[in-house]
């Protein structure tokens, strides 16, 4: 599977995105990353077809299977197999089984109980408890499970949030998309969560998050994406993509590379200096 | 919500409907206007059953049409009479009354039910489309203020209206506005009401799921699958039919569309699977009870209109809610 934006314009009320040529790996961890207001919310939304590609095309496309490639000589089901969906035009039922979708600020309503709220990524499928009971260990919510959303912290809310987004899973799953997940959570569910996201792309899942923070970027990325103004100031591979020259002109900030003997270097910005000089 | 608390929830609500039902029934007022509280007579039994009938109905349509516009709008403070959609409908079926008073009663066929509801369309997508904020969202209090206002001026539009009519027709216009409970119902009307108050129950019920999902941010709800758009356009017609045919039934009363779902909500939980029902339930069971409580009220001439019992009783409710911050605390 392969999500492809082509010469895509998206619009976010005044906001423009776009045109945007993007393609996005199955079984592989795409970081967005760029200024405030560079266009990674209105980026994660097209992706999860909830802003229509307003010019070009923003399609999911499989590849034929072999059973579709016996059937090749056969016009009729070449054209019924030939996977390409505009990712906007997909019915709301088939969407919550293809992606799940976690935000930036998650609402539920503040009575139910988080159980019920993890349990809600199901609505449109056939209730699984296991799998909801999984979501919240997972999580690590389980504790959790009787208390009433609106007791719950920020960042207690954002773990029911991608638990809710656990709980949806299906073998169809081709997507996960996150948006900022780091900013509310500690230091120790930051960890959890990079496994967690590592885990899904193992599992052959596009996985696409915008985050802020560098540390975490590095060290889930395989794809890097970075918009600014409404455009895509540079994308490709993480390590030719996270590195101080590309990132200062983006950010106006000065980045430094970060060595580790056992890990992967980071590029992380260096914005102290402006603290020490004043 | 455990089940345990659930039980007892759903033990409680049919008492007090029970109750309600019972005392309405054995409450009347003897040839020199004292109270009395015994079984009805031959003659009043038919008109006690005929009041009951319709505070049953029209209670339960406004308490479901205020659990769906609550939903729809995720703001615990929202309600038929909050929101302007009853004033909205008192105000057509005026206009209604008056284009029959000029152009000859067979314009006014259809009953109120027709006006009623074109009424209450109109007052909530002007209170909709003021109430929105900047950014597109709806912000909880000022959809509050602009259903205040609109709601006021719906009101002040139907007097104005009322005073055109010729004076052998304001009467039982005025009656009507002030809220009152027949004991003798339109047939066309409450079989009307019957069907929408069913219908909507059963509605609510069967989807629970899809109702509980709208509490979530949109860009959520319809990545789990929800079809956003649709399930709220059919909230708002619902909300509407249901807000309006308790209005053409009833006249305008308020905060039983308000105060019922929070009932419901307390009794058996949030989910609304179970609080539709429920809300149907305590509706029918407050506005039974107003009308039971009517008739203990001193009256030297006439009976007290059941919109005073409503609006006074309900009045501190909805400031109570304010006052915890009932708007702010439904989104997390």
């Amino acid at each position: 599977m392969t999500l492809k934006f082509e010469q895509a314009l998206i619009r976010n009320g005044n906001f423009v995105l776009g045109p945007i040529d993007l393609q996005f790996r199955a079984a592989a961890v795409t970081v967005v990353i760029g200024p405030n207001g560079g266009g990674k919310s209105t980026l994660l939304r097209a992706v999860a077809g909830l802003l229509p590609a307003h010019a070009g095309h923003a399609r999911l496309q499989w590849e034929q299977s072999q059973s579709a490639r016996a059937d090749e000589l056969s016009m009729t089901s070449a054209r019924t197999l030939a996977g390409e969906m505009e990712i906007a035009k997909i019915t709301p039922s088939q969407r919550a089984r293809l992606l799940s979708f976690v935000p930036q600020r998650p609402e539920s309503v503040a009575g139910f109980s988080v159980r019920t709220s993890v349990e809600l990524g199901r609505v449109a499928m056939r209730a699984d408890a296991p799998r909801v009971q999984l979501a919240l260990e997972r999580t690590g919510i389980a504790a959790l499970a009787d208390e009433l959303v609106g007791h719950l912290s920020e960042g207690q809310r954002h773990r029911v949030a991608f638990a809710r987004a656990l709980a949806q899973r299906t073998a169809q799953t081709q997507l996960l998309i996150v948006d900022e997940p780091t900013s509310a959570l500690d230091p120790s569910w930051t960890r959890a969560l990079a496994a967690e996201l590592r885990h899904s792309a193992s599992e052959g899942l596009a996985v696409i998050v915008a985050t802020h923070d560098f540390a975490f970027a590095g060290a889930i990325a395989d794809d890097v994406v970075a918009l600014a103004q409404g455009k895509i100031a540079a994308a490709g591979r993480a390590v030719d993509i996270l590195t101080p020259h590309t990132l200062q002109p983006i950010f106006n900030v000065p980045f430094r590379m970060v060595e580790h003997l056992a890990l992967n270097p980071l590029c992380l910005p260096m914005w102290n200096d402006a603290i020490n000089a004043s | 919500m455990t089940a345990r608390r659930q039980q007892l929830g759903w033990i409680c609500l049919s008492f007090l409907l029970v109750a309600s039902i019972a005392c309405r029934f054995l409450v009347g007022r003897d040839a020199i206007g004292q109270w009395t509280f015994a079984w009805p007579t031959s003659d009043s039994i038919e008109w006690r059953a005929g009041a009951l009938i319709s505070a049953f109905l029209a209670g339960a349509a406004l308490s479901l049409s205020g659990i769906f516009l609550q939903t729809l709008l995720r703001n615990p403070l929202a309600s038929p009479f909050v929101l302007g959609l009853s004033a909205g409908s008192q105000a057509c079926v005026a206009a209604a009354y008056w284009i029959a008073a000029i152009g000859g009663p067979w314009l006014l066929m259809g009953g109120a039910i027709f006006p009623a509801t074109v009424g209450a369309l109109l007052a909530l997508a002007v209170t909709l489309y003021f109430g929105r904020g900047k950014g597109g969202g709806i912000d909880p209090i000022s959809l509050v203020l602009s259903g205040v206002i609109v709601g006021t001026v719906a009101a002040a539009l139907a007097s104005l209206i009322e005073w055109l009519l010729p004076l052998e027709m304001r009467p039982a216009l005025a009656g009507w506005a002030l809220g009152r409970v027949l004991e003798v119902p339109e047939i066309s009307v409450t079989v009307i009401t019957a069907i929408a108050v069913f219908t909507a129950t059963f509605m609510g019920i069967r989807n629970g799921s899809t109702l509980d999902a709208m509490g979530l941010s949109e860009d959520e709800s319809s990545s789990i699958g929800i079809h956003v758009a649709r399930v709220r356009l059919y909230l708002v017609l619902g909300s509407s039919v249901l807000a309006a045919v308790a209005t053409a039934l009833c006249g305008p009363l308020a905060f039983i569309g308000l105060i019922g779902p929070h009932m419901a909500r307390s009794c058996v939980g949030p989910r609304h699977r179970a609080s539709v029902l429920a809300a149907a339930i305590s509706g029918s069971t407050l506005l039974i009870a107003a009308d039971a409580v009517r008739h203990f009220a001193p009256a030297s001439t006439g009976r007290l209109p059941i919109g005073v019992i409503c609006a006074l009783a309900g009045g501190p409710f909805f400031l109570i809610l304010l006052r915890r911050g009932a708007a702010k605390a439904w989104m997390r």
